[in-house]
């Protein structure tokens, strides 16, 4: 997303001279950008800050950048933190490998299969426009308090956003290329490997993307719910012990995690799918 | 029109001597073919067409749009079955597309997960070609149509004419005896076109294949071809079968000059004309 210039050094450097310069200017910019909106947060934290300062609001309900940063500073270096935080991670790795895996299998045996299709296609949209994070408590009386309901949980998310995303994917063979591939007799397996999976890999990339982030809310809010380590369980503690401040330590703790995966994932996506040549 | 027809066998007997391969002559015999359209009536496409194409002839077919013809281009290739009728290739009916057909779309139909190198040992391993063959017919065939340098290159690196320069390789690297062509320089700039148009021309000349063109271009249609082949507005049947009398090697910016140019194109396009006319 960011800079983008050895995108492509095999052609880049040749038939291309143009876009180089092109994209020497975009850094530039990206960068006023970047600088940009990184003040705008400085700025923000700072009113806080002085809002905090000045008593113009509640520390108590609301706390302060200060106190947070403190109190991040503090679980950086407490073991007990890092065990909530790896337990939060490996659960929220577990659901993401399990519910993307068999959302994207699912997906595709399902575009492959009309009758398949046609006959859970309701039951796959009920389910999925249910809001499933109320499942949640099923799944703790279910798989017990532990590591196997949070990904229980995490997994009933990204399933079916894989799912979705998998089977409008390998919808998306245009006419050009089908009749290409039966131009070239390629059997029932070869079309589906050298035709409809790369046609469906953005959508399902896109579908992976999403759902490490609902991996992470899914762990989370199932942690909130009954668990015995986790962020989640952390979040509810301070709650209910007015610990405002450790409260949103953990928060800039999840929120730095989230995005630290969302941009590896982009990152990936942007290697395996270079052939796109999109920014 | 049936010495014309004579005469065209007499043509293509003493180029295909220089040929090798078996030849493959087209009879297409009482052709028709409906479509299935949203109301409940079927479009009459094709109207009683037959053709006898043999082998080494470079026929254009021309006609308005919607007039069938390349309807019949794809009944050749094995694509569409006709309605009723029969067509044989090489005495066979056929069923389907064979190896020794080529086809050039209207759009490149390139994979564009593919590099420029890899879409043509695609292509060639589809048409059973060994191995360790691959790399070096692919290369051959890139110098040839002046791409050695963009092997590694992906479709959205290539401009529109480098597209259908990679795609004509592609269909030329598998040496086929029949090549299928459907308004293939259609899509590009008149610069682009009629460089692309000379190239190929150059290339197939030298192979002794058979090419069936569809076109709506009647200056292309009469430059490139041995024959050209008018057919009605919808339902499509043939109005007129030509052959044009321009020695080999074609020069198309110079032949377009001569008597022969001239007439060709007035005869052709006063009965295109009568056919868009008609309503």
């Amino acid at each position: 997303m960011t800079i983008d210039v050895k995108a492509n050094p095999a052609v880049a450097s040749s038939p291309a001279p143009r876009r180089m310069s092109k994209n020497v200017r975009f850094i530039g910019g990206h960068l006023g950008t970047l600088s940009a909106q990184i003040s705008v947060g400085i700025v923000a934290l700072l009113l806080w800050e002085l809002a905090a300062h000045y008593k113009l609001i509640d520390t108590f309900f609301v706390g302060r950048p200060s106190a947070m940063l403190l109190a991040f500073a503090g679980h950086m270096t407490d073991s007990v933190f890092w065990g909530h935080a790896v337990s939060t991670l490996v659960a929220t790795f577990w659901g993401f490998a399990i519910g993307s895996t068999t959302g994207t299998l699912a997906g595709l045996v399902l575009a492959r299969s009309k009758w398949l299709a046609t006959l859970s296609m309701p039951y796959i949209t009920m389910l999925n426009t249910m809001p499933r994070v109320a499942l949640a408590p099923l799944f703790i009386l279910w798989f017990g308090v532990g590591m196997n309901s949070k990904i229980a949980a995490a997994v009933s998310l990204v399933f079916f956003i894989a799912l979705i995303n998998a089977m409008a994917g390998s919808r998306q063979l245009d006419r050009d290329l089908d009749d290409l591939a039966r131009f070239l007799r390629c059997s029932e397996f070869t079309r589906f490997v050298h035709f409809v999976f790369p046609v469906a890999v953005p959508s399902i990339f896109a579908g992976l993307r999403l759902g490490v982030i609902y991996s992470l809310l899914g762990v989370v809010v199932a942690e909130m719910i009954a668990a015995q380590t986790g962020l989640g369980l952390l979040i509810t503690s301070y709650t209910n012990q007015f610990a405002v401040s450790e409260l949103f330590s953990v928060l800039l703790f999840l929120m730095l995690v989230s995005t630290l995966l969302n941009t590896s994932m982009e990152k990936l996506e942007k290697r395996l799918l270079r052939w796109q040549g999109r920014e | 029109m049936r010495e014309q027809a004579a005469r065209a066998v007499e043509m293509s007997a003493a180029r295909g001597a220089a040929g090798e391969a078996a030849s493959l002559d087209i009879d297409v015999v009482d052709i028709d073919h409906y479509f299935r359209s949203q109301s409940d009536r079927p479009v009459h496409a094709v109207d009683d067409v037959s053709l006898q194409i043999p082998q080494g002839q470079f026929v254009a077919l021309v006609g308005p749009s919607g007039c069938g013809k390349t309807t019949l281009l794809n009944m050749i290739a094995g694509l569409v079955e006709p309605s009723s009728g029969r067509i044989m290739v090489g005495g066979t009916p056929i069923k389907g597309s064979r190896p020794e057909f080529g086809y050039v779309f209207a759009r490149d139909t390139l994979l564009p997960w593919r590099t420029v190198r890899q879409n043509v040992e695609f292509v060639l391993a589809m048409s059973g070609v060994d191995r360790r063959e691959r790399a070096g017919i692919a290369n051959d065939w890139l110098k040839r149509v002046g791409l050695q340098d963009f092997g590694d290159a992906y479709r959205y690196q290539l401009s529109q004419g480098m597209r259908q320069r990679v795609a004509i390789a592609r269909t030329l690297a598998t040496r086929p005896r029949l090549i299928l062509m459907d308004e293939p320089f259609a899509a590009l700039d008149a610069q682009t076109r009629l460089i692309l148009q000379n190239e190929f021309i150059r290339l197939w000349e030298e192979t002794g294949a058979t090419v069936v063109f569809v076109t709506h271009d009647l200056t292309e249609a009469i430059l490139m071809s041995d024959r050209v082949v008018l057919m009605t507005r919808r339902p499509g049947r043939i109005k007129i079968d030509k052959l044009i009398d321009l020695p080999r090697p074609r020069n198309l910016e110079a032949d377009r000059f001569t008597p022969e140019f001239r007439l060709s194109y007035d005869q052709l396009s006063d009965a295109l004309r009568e056919e868009l006319d008609r309503l």
